[in-house]
């Protein structure tokens, strides 16, 4: 009878702890949840219904897959689209094949203790430190008034103004964004296990034989998520443009995301809403799938750390 | 906390091609920083015209007297028509959005991942699931979509509505602090439960003072973003104008002394620097050793 007394005792006090953790999960977590339902899935859903109306002046209306229909036409005929989207490609080429390397291949350098790494690493944070709009002011000080003083018959102005601009800053936003993720890839690195270092060391390894087969394995998970990141971005990066000149860039030097960010900011109307929600539900789908596929195959055929 | 390569290096070519690559990179990061600070302590209506390069001859405090007061100047839209916002309301608009939005933040990510990482229960894994989701997922075009939901709410363009925007869960952040809850003993729990403490006292006295040095890095790191962030308060909150803002402003569409006065500018540049700088030499250690995307992995 003692032994039932003290099963009912321990099996209350089990679902009396129960209920409490019960409670107090529900205190923590109710609002972030709301908030996520709200700011996240709520407004993605209503994106997805705002593809299908129209705004009349007074109000969004339906109109079935006109705006889908608008904005395939117009990235399959207007020349101007063609020319936003290869900028995109070019963009996206610089992040992806130059600064992506480089910043690994930098993150390594510093993980091997190069001379002056800390002061290097004290650098190369300044960049996340400092805002962006900073070495913006001063990089169009520089390039507007400073060298044209110095050099004073060249045409160094129109890097900023002529045919020159767009890959001027494009240039300067590789620049800026070459440490963003070092810090991460250098967190990564740092969980290495020193004994693996010394056993590929000892066996011959060179430099980049270590970088290739030891590195890389082990960092290959932050590679996967910030390749992955970078091709989700693709549409919606407009690097320093909207910095630099705001909404008076010219057409010809606009990217897609560049274009639909000042669509929706430059008229205080909510008339373009819908063209850029269906024009963003189709990029979605193009990025989805190539994120995805991206995933699968980093995931399947990219070096494992055993 | 990050562990210090031990092993030593020898020097070679690879070495020695990154270290001039940083060299570089290094020189052209610093050497327009000094030069623009320099520029700060020159006349800018007359010296300015013809050295631009060299030291001051006379060195002049104006420019940052004038940073600091009237150098940035937007017209916001109000109830009563409208009003010119100046360079320290917006140093306050600043400090007030940026520790806002930093706690507020801040105190979801914990209290998320703390849930997550600490518990057994059915959402548990959808949560975790859907913070990875979120960040892969590439959802474009949303932008839209979440300023009408803002109008919709009575949100848009208020200090509570960006408030309820920055107090998302997803994110690194979670990640981060998920991989930090998990790496404390459950031991410390259940000693606290046998001495009688609740889940809010094990939490906030107990689990968190245990995770104080990854709270205080991405404390000061979201603070530094929150500061130099002026897109959330361009889009939502037009009332309210931060330094950041300003300093878009004055190069873009700007009629103030910082567009028109190219060292009182540079001057706005670097009082709006102060505080994030401020930071960074007090707190660079913690800063660079504490971020690790252990939750990646």
């Amino acid at each position: 009878m003692n032994a039932a007394m003290k099963n009912t005792n321990h099996k209350d006090n089990f679902s009396d702890r129960k209920r409490k953790d019960s409670i107090f999960l529900f205190t923590i977590l109710v609002l972030p949840i709301l908030q996520f339902i709200v700011f996240y899935i709520i407004v993605n859903f209503n994106s997805i219904l705002l593809a299908f109306q129209k705004y009349d002046g007074k109000d969004f209306v339906l109109f079935g897959t006109g705006n889908f229909s608008n904005f395939i036409s117009d990235i399959a005929k207007d020349p101007t689209m063609g020319i936003r989207i290869s900028n995109t490609f070019v963009q996206f080429g610089l992040s992806f094949l130059i600064v992506f390397p480089l910043s690994i291949l930098i993150s390594y350098g510093l993980w091997r203790n190069i001379p002056c790494s800390g002061l290097f690493q004290v650098v190369l944070y300044l960049p996340k430190i400092i805002s962006h709009m900073v070495f913006i002011i001063l990089f169009r000080v520089i390039v507007e008034d400073l060298l044209p003083s110095l050099i004073p018959d060249s045409d160094i102005i129109t890097l900023l103004q002529g045919d020159s601009s767009f890959m001027t800053v494009l240039l300067f936003s590789v620049w800026l964004s070459l440490s963003g993720h070092m810090v991460l890839y250098l967190g990564s690195m740092s969980s290495i296990n020193t004994s693996v270092i010394e056993y590929g060391r000892l066996d011959g390894l060179s430099p980049i034989g270590e970088f290739l087969h030891i590195v890389v394995p082990a960092i290959w998970p932050t590679i996967v998520v910030f390749t992955l990141t970078q091709f989700g971005a693709f549409f919606t990066n407009y690097g320093e443009f909207y910095n630099m000149y705001g909404s008076k860039l010219q057409d010809q030097y606009q990217t897609i995301g560049y274009y639909f960010f000042v669509m929706i900011l430059k008229n205080s109307s909510e008339v373009n809403y819908p063209y850029a929600a269906a024009g963003g539900l189709c990029f979605t789908v193009v990025a989805c799938g190539v994120t995805f596929l991206t995933k699968y195959l980093m995931e399947h055929f990219g070096p494992s750390e055993e | 906390m990050a562990k210090k390569n031990k092993i030593k290096n020898n020097k070679n070519i690879f070495t020695w091609i990154i270290f001039g690559f940083l060299a570089i990179y290094s020189i052209s990061v610093i050497l327009p920083l000094l030069w623009g600070f320099m520029q700060t302590f020159k006349d800018g209506m007359f010296e300015w015209e013809f050295n631009k390069f060299g030291f001051p001859q006379e060195w002049v405090f104006d420019n940052y007297i004038i940073a600091a007061t009237t150098a940035l100047r937007i017209y916001v839209q109000d109830g009563a028509g409208g009003h010119f916002v100046y360079t320290p309301e917006m140093i306050f608009n600043s400090l007030l959005l940026s520790i806002s939005w930093t706690l507020v933040s801040l105190i979801s990510h914990m209290l998320v991942a703390y849930a997550c990482a600490r518990f057994k229960f059915k959402l548990r894994g959808i949560i975790y699931g859907t913070v990875i989701v979120a960040m892969l997922l590439p959802i474009v075009g949303s932008l839209p979509s979440s300023i009408r939901i803002m109008k919709l709410l009575g949100l848009y363009d208020t200090f509570l509505g960006t408030l309820c925007m920055k107090a998302s869960f997803t994110g690194t952040h979670f990640l981060v602090f998920y991989a930090a809850f998990k790496s404390v003993d459950m031991a410390y729990t259940e000693a606290a439960t046998i001495d009688g403490a609740n889940n809010y006292q094990i939490m906030l006295k107990i689990i968190f003072p245990l995770v104080f040095s990854t709270t205080m890095g991405i404390l000061i790191l979201s603070f530094i973003a929150c500061w130099n962030d002026y897109y959330t308060q361009m889009i939502y909150l037009q009332s309210m104008p931060t330094i950041a803002y300003g300093l878009f402003d004055s190069q873009s569409y700007g009629d103030s002394a910082a567009s028109s006065v190219t060292t009182v500018r540079l001057a706005v540049c670097f009082v709006a620097c102060v505080p994030t700088l401020i930071l960074f030499t007090l707190f660079r250690k913690k800063i660079m050793e504490n971020i690790v995307v252990g939750g990646v992995k």
